[in-house]
């Protein structure tokens, strides 16, 4: 469903910006009981039944959106009563941050094989034959499977030649790289926390918009128009975002024009990054750790944390690019906030943890940010100045995408010491991920600098993204070739 | 017929969907590829009162520019 845009994105969006005009308005909160009336409209219902069925759903988007914690039944209630919770200059998210809205799940089988129109009722029928478990019998009009007998192996769908014979898996479980996904007691998603890493990959592979985020929209605008001094810092993956006609400098000035005080890129963080895995790789690796796993995913490390805790302390120890680049700032700035604007949802995890809060005060994707604008009245494709944006280096910039965190790294590292060859090996995807895990533990990767990107394509693939992965990779490495510097030891921006 | 397709790229319809818009009829123009012109183009001003995406199609404004909408409208003159 990604690179589609669906009614899935627009409602998404659609809420996101009702929840900014509030706040960048001045708008009364209350008026967020409005929002469910704005977006779905009128006396019809446009998807599902029930318009207020409808309207439902768009209220816990729209709590959610808000940073509040999803309520169950009772506790529901009007979004108007807690508002004031929301209605403060710092993020008030709390984990859980991914939300399975549970009247907005339809309820999907988790994992079926059934039979479909396509069964001609055979003489052969090597789907019974095959069957280990004795589940399919021939029915009246088609082969039946029953569902408490079959096992899920597959075999009789491989044998039809009819292809009558499908596998219906339920999209949020099947994004799912670490089978996170589960079931309530009436057959509903349910996010299993112990093994979600918060990549997103659910909410934006959901056909019924039934998974959602929480983010910090509201109070990241409050605190602009209170006039609180906010710097942001904007992922590699920013390039294109906003559309072929908002470069990176219109990108920089519209965000200058929002109200933050200065934009700068992430890469200037992964730049330090890259500096410093170039001094630890060649002290630890394969001496006192058999390989390094690169740390600037927070999903990626996540997965290591959870499924692979004795490889964790595998994973490097340099801070992500986030936290370099907006410690940068600090340094300088130290009474500033600082917003991180990328393409990911996990970051707002990230920021949640206590040596990372002191750093970043935000965390907003680009289509949040693009619904500010929005809110905001600013087209960045209009801006006329086209600022100079040269924070980072190339190998900075590549970041990006996958495979470029561990090529950068390698640069860097052959770089400092010419005299190391580093083997290298990238997964994206979480499921990739953990096969790569698995394969280090019984010894394959002994020697290597290992990436781990959550999202496939690398973060130009991540859930807050608007552009197609395609374009997004290509815009990020055009982009990249365009700095003044090659590597992080030709960028005069860090000692 | 020829379709000649302005997608507006001002930020509100670039939310709204026209960066996939934009790569949907890039596919379908190599199906026609003498009768389908693609130009992205600045903002048309229709986007106001929820009414982004906003795609030109021969002169002719279409708000709430679904791909759905768009493509079956582009095929009824090219096909």
């Amino acid at each position: 469903m990604r690179g589609i845009f669906t009614p899935i994105t627009y409602i998404r969006r659609q809420v996101f910006t009702e929840i900014a005009k509030i706040a960048w308005e001045g708008r009364d909160p209350l008026e967020v009981d409005d929002i469910p009336y704005k977006v779905i409209n009128g006396e019809v219902p446009l998807y599902r039944g029930s318009i207020f069925h409808e309207r439902a759903i768009v209220a816990a988007r729209t709590r959610l959106g808000l940073g509040l914690d999803r309520k169950v039944n009772v506790d529901n209630g009007r979004l108007s009563k807690v508002v004031d919770e929301a209605v403060v200059t710092h993020s008030i998210i709390k984990e859980p941050l991914v939300n399975v809205i549970p009247f907005a799940c339809t309820a999907c089988e988790s994992s079926k094989h059934f039979v479909t129109d396509n069964c001609r009722k055979c003489i052969a029928h090597p789907c019974i034959i095959v069957c280990p478990v004795n589940a399919i019998s021939m029915g009246k009009d088609r082969a039946i499977i029953d569902k408490d007998k079959c096992i899920d192996c597959g075999k009789c769908a491989k044998a039809c030649q009819y292809h009558a014979i499908m596998k219906l898996e339920r999209p949020c479980k099947a994004a799912c790289g670490v089978d996170a996904i589960e079931s309530d007691e009436l057959g509903r998603a349910k996010i299993n926390y112990d093994k979600c890493v918060s990549c997103g990959m659910c909410i934006v592979n959901c056909p019924f918009a039934a998974i959602t985020d929480k983010t910090d929209i509201f109070q990241l605008v409050l605190a602009i128009k209170r006039g609180e001094e906010v710097h942001a810092i904007i992922a590699p993956s920013f390039v294109g975002q906003f559309g072929p006609f908002a470069t990176p400098g219109k990108i920089v000035k519209a965000a200058k024009n929002l109200g933050f005080t200065e934009i700068i890129e992430v890469a200037l963080g992964a730049d330090v990054a890259a500096k410093h895995e170039a001094e630890m790789f060649p002290q630890l690796v394969p001496e006192k750790q058999p390989f390094l796993g690169t740390s600037c995913c927070p999903s990626w490390t996540m997965t290591a944390k959870k499924f692979f805790p004795d490889l964790y302390q595998y994973i490097s120890s340099s801070n992500t690019p986030m936290v370099e680049t907006a410690k940068a700032i600090k340094r300088r700035s130290p009474s500033g906030k600082i917003v991180f604007i990328g393409p990911c949802i996990s970051k707002k995890i990230e920021a949640m943890e206590e040596e990372v809060r002191p750093y970043v005060d935000f965390v907003l994707t680009y289509e949040e940010l693009a619904a500010i604008f929005v809110a905001a009245n600013i087209d960045v494709a209009e801006i006329e100045e086209d600022e100079i944006v040269a924070d980072a280096s190339t190998k900075g910039r590549n970041f990006a995408f996958a495979s470029g965190v561990a090529a950068s790294v390698k640069a860097s590292i052959e770089k400092a010491h010419p005299d190391v060859n580093v083997l290298t090996h990238n997964a994206n995807g979480l499921s990739e991920c953990r096969k790569m895990l698995a394969m280090a533990k019984a010894g394959k990767f002994n020697g290597y600098l290992l990436e781990g990107m959550a999202c496939p394509g690398g973060c130009v693939g991540g859930p807050g993204t608007m552009l197609p992965i395609e374009k997004a990779e290509k815009e990020a490495k055009d982009f990249a070739k365009k700095s003044p510097y090659d590597n992080v030891f030709e960028n005069p921006l860090i000692e | 017929m020829e379709v000649k397709v302005k997608i507006c790229m001002g930020t509100h319809c670039t939310m709204m969907g026209n960066l996939n818009l934009e790569e949907n009829l890039e596919r379908l123009q190599s199906e026609y590829p003498d009768q389908i012109e693609i130009e992205a183009v600045k903002c048309l001003k229709y986007c106001e009162n929820n009414k982004a995406p906003v795609v030109e199609l021969n002169g002719k404004i279409i708000t709430n520019a679904s791909a759905e909408i768009v493509m079956s409208e582009i095929l009824e003159v090219v096909k």
